[in-house]
């Protein structure tokens, strides 16, 4: 039997179900003026999360983990969701890098250069430029020439298309550049947060 | 450089055994060997003598079979030299608290829970599944405190209930 959520997140779910339930618990007392049917619920989430730990830090394939932690999950229940949004896994206002998964932000990169200039990015006669940064959002790539923004993808005039990787987009024009051109490229990348 | 005494320990999933590493830093090329002394919270020596810890044997040294239950331990390791370097330390120790065979107890108590729920409804049965993990806890924050007589009353009260277990659980 495997778990559908890794076991390490299953802990981290419960370290903050743990304390959701107590809350749980001590408004039950407050506003109903009596004790809820799972009293004993956050107590118990402790004793099984410390356990499941302390084996999974252990000995990570022993055969009844996967049960036990399973069962954990079961206890977290309604708390999950609510943990994941304290997580920011879930609920609105969050982004998510697709490709990792990983909760990140966004952010611009702007580079300018004119061949011939010292530090310019591209010589006279080239016709690729590399930029080399993490994450780059698809379709989001867009070139200006002397000011002017070039199509993409077109065989009548100065063009360019794009290759996005996980650590670069690869920019091929049409026609060699030129020395005095000035290249000004825009695109987003995600930025993971940690 | 100056030799400094220290060694760490750890225990993994075997509740009778646990590791001790020795990390020392600096060097002392005349070493000649290492003992291990377990003092046990009444003072007494854990096995009835210390243990030889040859150099030869390297830097790890697992003590297999040799916690027949929970104890805290009060561990001293000695480095001997035959030409001990001036400005070194050729000894330490440290309070450690082994709740192996407690945790392991309270995971078989958890995967019978996993397993039939409703015995949470036994009368005592989560009231002393609650008590064997506040023990567990207790040990570990006592011996955080350097208290080994608070942390052995834990550990004591925990094998109480597990000796007992019949009438618990």
């Amino acid at each position: 039997m495997a778990t559908s959520t890794p076991i390490a997140t299953i802990i981290t779910y419960a370290k903050i179900s743990q304390f959701l339930a107590a809350d749980d618990i001590a408004k039950t007392f407050l506003f109903k003026g009596g004790p809820p049917p799972l009293q004993k619920l956050s107590r118990l989430i402790y004793i099984v999360r410390k356990q499941v730990d302390l084996v999974y830090t252990n000995d990570p394939s022993d055969s009844t983990l996967d049960s036990t932690a399973n069962y954990l999950y079961w206890l977290c229940g309604r708390y999950i969701n609510q943990a994941k949004v304290i997580l920011g896994q879930g609920g609105t206002g969050v982004i998510v890098n697709p490709t990792s998964g990983a909760l990140s932000s966004l952010t611009g990169v702007f580079v300018q250069f004119r061949i011939g200039d010292v530090g310019s990015l591209m010589n006279a006669g080239d016709t690729v430029l590399t930029l080399t940064y993490d994450d780059p959002i698809s379709a989001t790539v867009s070139v200006d020439l002397d000011g002017v923004e070039l199509p993409q993808n077109d065989s009548l005039q100065i063009s360019y298309t794009v290759v996005y990787n996980s650590s670069s987009v690869v920019i091929t024009f049409n026609q060699a550049v030129a020395t005095s051109q000035q290249y000004q490229v825009r695109f987003l990348r995600f930025i993971p947060i940690t | 450089m100056a030799f400094s005494a220290h060694f760490s320990v750890s225990q993994g999933s075997d509740s009778t055994s646990f590791t001790l590493t020795d990390d020392s830093t600096g060097s002392d090329v005349n070493l000649t060997t290492r003992t291990i002394s377990l003092f046990l919270a009444d003072g007494s020596l854990l096995g009835g003598a210390a243990i030889s810890w040859p150099i030869s044997d390297g830097s790890t040294k697992t003590l297999t079979g040799i916690l027949p239950r929970d104890y805290a331990i009060n561990i001293s390791v000695v480095w001997t030299s035959s030409s001990p370097i001036p400005g070194s330390t050729y000894a330490y120790a440290a309070l450690f608290g082994f709740t192996g065979n407690t945790n392991a107890f309270i995971y078989g108590l958890i995967q019978q829970i996993a397993a039939q729920q409703s015995i949470l409804n036994d009368t005592t049965f989560y009231e002393y599944l609650s008590k064997l993990q506040t023990e567990s806890d207790n040990c570990t924050q006592a011996v955080s405190y350097g208290d080994q007589a608070a942390a052995q009353a834990a550990l004591d009260r925990a094998y109480f209930i597990i000796q007992n277990s019949a009438n618990y659980f």
